[in-house]
């Protein structure tokens, strides 16, 4: 008998309208006008029947409704010109922007009945009289808005010298006083080679140089932080049946200063093509520097009551360099046979620079591991680097020993890859076509937080299950399994993606135009020597909003989907 | 047709001309209120804010945190992991082996409660309190900052009405002293004389005297250069005077000793209890020392060392007392004072140590890590049988302040007197030969082990860096917690403190 159901009704509404005018020759004016808007319910009812705490012969509803209103409306000028071997394309536009979300939820126990359904479709079966029966959760209404200048001059001359200027100006409710706009100017460059006259035309069939720098904002905070702010918390009917929650409390704290974070980028391309473009591909080298990092910082003590935590622009450099290599090569083209393959590979280091004090992060959750963590944010160190003890097996009795002691420091190791990889082959015989996809990650490290909270010597002698590893690998059973480089592992591997075999129907059918069957698998195969569920891991560890990467605690691996399908086109 | 096309062309672009600047980006707020921050953090409600600053006392009682960074570096108290247990990333070994750094989550998290803490009785008096309201939140804020000044060696200032862009000052550990003595002075005036009552908890002129008898009677160590925390100290006469002086003032409201030891820590009426949390309950101190197999079940965590227990005589009352409940009762298997050996539950039948199936033995021995489920002996002061509130400040700490400060200023043979008198009561005769510095570190010991104020009395006492089970000899800068790297990296006007 099921003791619990859970029913969700979502209405969606989308819609795009645009008009163009020609005012005169070259010069257009467009307006969009775009809609996005739904409504949801959520109806979730557990029987009081199902032996839990919160649901033990009282039965729980929650009722939650959510409405989101997302608008847009932009309107641009666009004017296209050629001067004589010069070409003008230019854009003068304005955008607007609104997300807004509001939500209601309520509360039930004390119920009558068992009945799920009377339950959700008959509120009254509700003890109201037992009292702490039904409370509002809470509801809520939050609108932000975005509101964007922007320019675009590009000028081509002779078809050779491509330039590109823009200058962004956007605005959002996120930021306050002075600070709601940024700008946001970007140039660019591209050197059309190939028709130069010193480039052979007999090796290239295309020949570029590309540069370019820009700066791009972000404004991804949550709603409203720059002033204080007092709301009352939501109601809850705990598992004792008790109220708990309600209170006015601080939810923001004040930073008048809060402004748009940074992203200055460099960078040079080649984009080349061989043998009749047999060959084709591009090098792309970046370097791109984060500053004004939007983050939640400690409001430094002696703080308000409640909520010591504030956003704050932090003055540091976030640096992440590197070469991304594409390659596309036509390997067979015959009139039946047809193989192509498509690589990418791209190297990407990251650093962080010019940061006062550092941020812990990566919880590690845990019988016997309150307040432990794994990654520390400190200048001189990539992004959550892991900050570990040096784990040098175990002594005589079956504890762990640490050779430089026991205290967590760097240990050189990075949750993030030093280079991905992509590999695609497709082929195409005949009226069958096929796609093989490898993708890979190399150089960085995962965390097994699963392993050090489950998988220990300690964890067998409080009577859990273990994997074999930890059998016989001398380990005590009354050793602490403190966070060390003996949960770090190796992270590399290479996916198997996908593979599609598919196969074209000849038609010759008045009503059918085309038919195609294919056969898809998706994850097929990982090879890695990570030994916990999938490499590709990164269960969200952070601490006080700092976010973490790259630690594995009991996630979930991928899916491995099959999928056979028919395209038919009428 | 063409005159139409033609207005659409001007219309149309004359549109966006008006859409520019269309929103002015405010937000229009209507899920929660934006506070007026334009005359500071005060509140139109000072009691309730005063009454949250003594709920705020509640974090006392937690077994981590403040009472850790008192208790759990002191000789009275081990914290032992247990295979998976109580190994919390070694935030508990480094506070017992003397090797914490500015990282540790118990004196960062210490240092926010407290601070937070101050910081609400900073607002209360700038709320136009009444003259006993203020009274009440002078008397707190010098609590709190009494801990932080212990502890840290500075206390950070703020303003109630300094937003987050301003950095706090920060106060020397003297600046800080002078503040506290003038707030508990202030707060004297108004705050109310009242005879011993229990639970006790509201601010009395015995707390404000209580705290400036422990104030002046570490006045050596708080005047001392932060390069030479560790001492020697300097004890002044003037000093111990006034220590005798607050001690006899709270007498005089009708506080004593009280007879039987663990009456102070029940629900009953007594003449001991000068200052309780009014929430939280003493629970966390049961459970974080008895075993899981005891009923009530607790956390197998916290022990006493043996060197400690051997402190006690046998006919000490202090070391042992039967539980208040009769056999078969619910918690009769629970004594009070030391749990050592044998455990028997309500029925009076061994426990059975069901993690490894044999019955449950308190071992006096106990290693700091890797130590078994049953090591360790167990200290119970507050029974779940009939424990009252949490105690905050009582009046036998009050009294051995007394005897020490005759002690230091001279008066050795009164000293003893007040000594042997309290030793009797314990069911201890005198002290054989003349009293020393020793007999009062090991009577203050004996009297208040486990109530979270030893940390103070071994740094006072010069002990603090000896070695003691588990624990080497250490840097004699960890008489100084060092101030949490996660505060310095948010007030660049504190300095680290010497060693860190």
């Amino acid at each position: 008998m099921a003791l619990s159901k859970d029913f969700t009704n979502t209405i969606r509404a989308l819609g795009n309208l645009s008009a163009e005018l020609e005012i005169i020759k070259g010069l257009t004016f467009k307006t969009v006008i775009g809609l996005d808007r739904s409504f949801s319910t959520r109806k979730s009812a557990s029987s009081r029947d199902l032996r839990t705490n919160a649901t033990f012969n009282k039965g729980r509803l929650y009722l939650n409704e959510n409405q989101v209103d997302n608008r847009l409306w932009e309107n641009y000028f666009t004017f296209k010109k050629t001067f004589g071997k010069v070409d003008v394309n230019a854009l003068l536009g304005y955008s607007y922007q609104s997300f807004g979300n509001s939500f209601s939820n309520i509360e039930m126990t004390n119920f009558r009945t068992s009945n799920l359904d009377l339950m959700i479709n008959n509120y009254a079966s509700v003890d109201v009289r037992a009292g702490n029966s039904i409370v509002p959760t809470n509801s809520g209404d939050t609108k932000d808005e975005l509101q964007s200048y922007y320019t675009r001059v590009q000028m081509g001359i002779s078809d050779k010298y491509l330039f590109t200027a823009t200058v962004r100006v956007d605005g959002s409710t996120r930021f306050g006083g002075n600070n709601k706009y940024g700008v946001f100017p970007a140039f660019a460059f591209k050197w059309r080679l190939i028709d130069e006259d010193f480039i052979p035309k007999n090796i290239f069939t295309d020949l570029n140089l590309r540069l370019g720098y820009g700066i791009t904002g972000n404004q991804e905070i949550p709603y409203f932080l720059y002033l204080p702010r007092e709301r009352y918390a939501d109601w809850d009917i705990n598992n004792e049946g008790n109220l708990a929650g309600g209170g006015l409390d601080r939810v923001t704290n004040e930073n008048r200063n809060l402004k748009w974070e940074s992203t200055a980028q460099f960078n040079a391309a080649v984009d080349f093509g061989f043998w009749n473009n047999r060959v084709t591909g591009s090098l792309d080298y970046y370097h791109k520097t984060t500053n004004d990092l939007l983050s939640l910082t400690v409001f430094a003590q002696p703080a308000p009551a409640g909520n010591a935590f504030v956003f704050r622009n932090i003055d540091a450099d976030i640096i992440n360099s590197g070469v991304e290599l594409s390659l596309n090569v036509v390997a067979v083209d015959k009139a039946d046979f047809r193989w192509n393959v498509g690589g990418n590979m791209a190297y990407n280091k990251n650093l962080v620079k010019r940061l006062d004090g550092s941020f812990d992060t990566g919880a590690i959750n845990g019988q016997g591991l309150t307040g432990a963590f794994a990654q520390r944010i400190a200048a001189g160190q990539p992004l959550y680097a892991f900050f570990l003890r040096n784990f040098g097996g175990f002594d005589a009795n079956g504890n762990s020993i640490y050779p430089e002691g026991d205290r967590q420091q760097f240990s050189g190791r990075s949750p993030l890859p030093k280079v991905t990889m992509g590999l695609s082959n497709d082929f195409r015989y005949k009226n069958f076509d096929m796609n093989i996809f490898f993708t890979g990650q190399f150089g960085q490290y995962i965390y097994s937080n699963t392993e050090n909270a489950f998988f220990t010597a300690g964890a067998l002698a409080g009577g859990r299950n273990v994997i074999t590893k930890v059998v016989g690998n001398g380990e005590g059973l009354l050793n602490a399994p403190d966070v060390s480089t003996r949960f770090l592992q190796k992270g590399d591997f290479v996916r198997l993606q996908n593979v599609t075999l598919g196969y074209n129907m000849n038609l010759n059918n008045k009503i059918i135009s085309s038919l195609r069957f294919y056969l898809n698998g998706q994850n097929l195969f990982v090879i890695t020597k990570y030994d916990g569920q999938d490499p590709e891991v990164s269960v969200n560890k952070q601490i006080n909003g700092i976010p973490s990467a790259g630690i594995d605690y009991t996630a979930y691996p991928r899916a491995r989907t099959f999928t056979f399908g028919v395209n038919a086109r009428f | 047709m063409k005159k139409y096309v033609l207005k659409l062309r001007v219309l149309m672009p004359l549109i966006f001309l008006l859409t520019i600047g269309c929103t002015d980006l405010e937000v229009d707020e209507t899920d929660s209120v934006v506070v007026n921050t334009t005359g500071g953090n005060a509140t139109t409600n000072v009691a309730d804010l005063l009454a949250s600053a003594y709920t705020d006392l509640g974090a006392f009682t937690d077994q981590a945190n403040i009472y850790s960074l008192f208790q759990h570096v002191s000789d009275e108290m081990i914290p032992p992991t247990r295979g998976t247990d109580w190994g919390d990333n070694g935030v508990w070994r480094t506070l017992h082996a003397h090797n914490w750094d500015a990282t540790h989550q118990f004196v960062r998290d210490s240092w926010n409660q407290l601070n937070q803490r101050a910081f609400k009785a900073v607002r209360i008096l700038a709320s136009s309190p009444t003259p006993a309201q203020a009274a009440e939140a002078r008397f707190l804020r010098a609590f709190y900052m009494w801990n932080i000044m212990d502890l840290y060696g500075k206390v950070p200032y703020r303003e109630a009405n300094e937003g987050v862009e301003v950095n706090p000052r920060v106060l020397t550990r003297q600046e800080a002293l002078n503040f506290i003595i003038a707030d508990l002075e202030a707060a004297l005036a108004g705050l109310p004389a009242t005879a011993p009552t229990n639970p006790n908890p509201k601010a009395t002129k015995a707390a404000a005297n209580a705290l400036l008898a422990r104030v002046y009677l570490n006045k050596a160590v708080y005047t001392q250069p932060l390069e030479n925390a560790a001492g020697p100290y300097t004890f002044n006469n003037a000093d111990m005077d006034k220590v005798i002086s607050y001690a006899d003032a709270i007498a005089a409201d009708g506080y004593a000793l009280e007879d039987e030891y663990f009456k102070p820590f029940t629900n009953t009426a007594n003449t001991d209890v000068i200052l309780t949390s009014p929430e939280g309950s003493p629970e966390n101190r049961w459970r974080m020392t008895l075993h899981y197999n005891n009923n009530p079940d607790g956390w197998n965590g916290f022990a006493t060392l043996s060197e400690f227990y051997a402190k006690f005589d046998n006919n000490d009352e202090r070391k042992s007392a039967p539980s208040p409940r009769a056999l078969g009762q619910t918690f009769h298997g629970i004594k009070k004072g030391f749990l050592v050996g044998s455990q028997l539950n309500d029925n009076g039948q061994p426990i059975t140590n069901t993690r490894q199936g044999i019955p449950l033995s308190f071992s006096p021995d106990v290693a700091l890590a890797g130590a078994k489920t049953d090591a360790g002996i167990r200290v119970i002061k507050y029974h779940p049988a009939d424990a009252g509130k949490y105690i905050i400040l009582r009046y036998a700490d009050v009294y051995l302040m007394k005897a020490e400060a005759l002690f230091r200023k001279g008066s050795t043979a009164e000293a003893k007197t007040l000594i042997d008198n309290l030793r009797a009561l314990r069911g201890l005769g005198a002290l054989p030969g003349a009293l020393t510095l020793q007999n009062i570190l090991d009577e203050r010991g004996r009297e208040l082990y486990w109530e979270g104020i030893r940390r103070v009395d071994q740094v006072r006492f010069g002990t603090f860096d000896d070695v003691w089970q588990e624990k080497a000899s250490t840097d004699s800068r960890r008489v100084l917690f060092p101030i949490p790297q996660q505060a310095m990296d948010s007030n660049p006007n504190l300095t680290q403190n010497p060693g860190y």
